[in-house]
């Protein structure tokens, strides 16, 4: 089976329509028509998965939010990635930000900002702790302050 | 470029079984290689900056193993034609390491409303997809595959993703897409038994059935990789164990091309650690019988 060069254009052209709209549904959590519904949310499910990871990697700090990966999935079907894993947090703290704040989210976003470079300090909570966060330079030290329901003083570390 | 692929081609160094080299894991491979028992490895070409090459690969690649590189973002099953500096990647990654052959996916990983990604908006799906299997689209993917055959120095290999959905307009199943592949290129095929035993799983076809239908005389080397159970489907993770399940369907490959015995390629990406890496090989190698 060979194809003329016009045949195959035309065939690169239909297959480039088709891949763009069942990838923009499967990014979106949407269940491409004609599609197993059941296999294609899994698909959707790996697909954020993948993202989610590629984010935390570029910035651990987004695993510190409680319940990041619940809130990352609902970002990520509702916002299309655009450049790197670094501008998908941005554009996830962004859409946090757009949303009604708990004070969890609340303390994290401040804690976004401290390794963002964009806060020096902040208390946000850490591995279960309440904790002073300073950036210094491109470092972040943690002091832990209280972990509920006693409070304990901490050592400081450095992430 | 002509290629060297089938199983008694021979000529490749890719024999017995070897380990993905990863830094986490680079001591056991160095180990294994210093023992006789790795001769070649692989590394994601994605991963790797030349010139800056970690010298524990260095040295690997110069006592003597070979190292393919890996592509894991090219997409070739994308309607785009392969970009140019992800090809000039591969292609400058074969020439350092002197390997025999470069490998990537059945895959497209990247979407465009027009088939010019240059021009158009494209969507990352930041992970290897399956290409629908029509005709239009393995002529698609046939000619991309020529155009990066043209621009490597050394032949290509694809593998079989684990597809975890189908498309409702395939006209071809796995094997027989696979089988027109090999008929329209030159292409060799890397047999990945766990992505196999995934993809079946997937679409309620015999794991082992479909396994005898794949163009099994064009294989460059196999993978085999761990994985878990969720949803009824089985997903291949890299994180896991090594499937008993999945172990049977490598003895199956392998009585089944025997006396040819192609070389097969473990891969583990998360929870990397030696004793897990080990703990696997014990499962793959038993696997030999």
């Amino acid at each position: 089976m060979t194809m003329i060069a016009h045949e195959l254009d035309v065939a690169r052209g239909q297959l480039a329509a088709r891949q763009a709209s069942v990838v923009a549904d499967l990014l979106a959590g949407r269940p491409p028509a004609g599609f197993d519904p059941v296999a294609a949310e899994l698909t959707s499910r790996i697909l954020v998965r993948k993202r989610a990871s590629a984010a935390s990697y570029a910035c651990p700090e987004v695993a510190l939010l409680p319940g990041w990966r619940g809130l990352f999935t609902e970002y990520a079907w509702q916002c299309v990635e655009h450049g790197c894993a670094h501008d998908d947090v941005v554009a996830f703290r962004r859409w946090l930000v757009a949303r009604p704040v708990t004070p969890e989210i609340g303390a994290w976003l401040r804690l976004a900002e401290v390794y963002a470079g964009e806060r020096r300090s902040c208390v946000a909570i850490r591995n279960g702790f309440w904790s002073l966060h300073i950036g210094v330079g491109k470092s972040v030290w943690h002091v832990k302050l209280t972990r509920a329901p006693g409070s304990r003083l901490g050592r400081g570390e450095r992430s | 470029m002509s290629a060297t692929f089938g199983l008694t081609a021979g000529r490749t160094g890719i024999t017995g079984t070897a380990v993905a080299w990863r830094p986490a894991v680079a001591g056991l491979v160095a180990q294994l290689a210093a023992a006789g028992d790795l001769h070649f490895t692989e590394v994601v070409a994605e991963n790797i900056h030349l010139p800056a090459v970690d010298p524990r690969l260095e040295s690997l690649a110069a006592g003597g193993t070979v190292v393919v590189p890996h592509g894991v973002s090219l997409g070739l099953a994308d309607a785009a034609r392969p970009d140019a500096a992800r090809l000039r990647r591969l292609a400058d990654l074969a020439t350092h390491f002197g390997s025999p052959l470069v490998s990537e996916h059945v895959a497209f990983v990247r979407a465009c409303d027009t088939p010019d990604a240059m021009h158009g908006d494209v969507l990352e799906a930041g992970h290897l997809l399956p290409p629908p299997r029509t005709r239009d689209s393995l002529a698609v993917l046939a000619d991309n595959i020529r155009i990066a055959g043209e621009q490597l120095p050394v032949p290509l290999a694809v593998e079989n993703i684990a597809a975890v959905m189908s498309w409702p307009e395939d006209e071809l199943s796995e094997p027989e897409f696979l089988t027109e592949l090999t008929e329209l290129t030159d292409v060799g095929i890397v047999l990945d038994v766990a992505n196999l035993y995934a993809s079946a799983i997937a679409r309620g076809t015999d794991p082992h059935a479909d396994l005898h239908r794949f163009p099994l005389h064009r294989i460059a080397y196999v993978h085999v990789a761990g994985g878990r159970w969720e949803s009824g489907f089985y997903l291949d993770t890299h994180a896991d164990p090594v499937l008993r399940a999945v172990a049977d369907l490598l003895t199956d490959l392998l009585e089944t091309v025997a006396p040819a015995s192609p070389g097969v390629l473990l891969e583990r990406d998360e929870h990397l650690s030696i004793e897990a890496v080990r703990a696997d090989l014990a499962v793959v190698n038993g696997a030999f019988v």
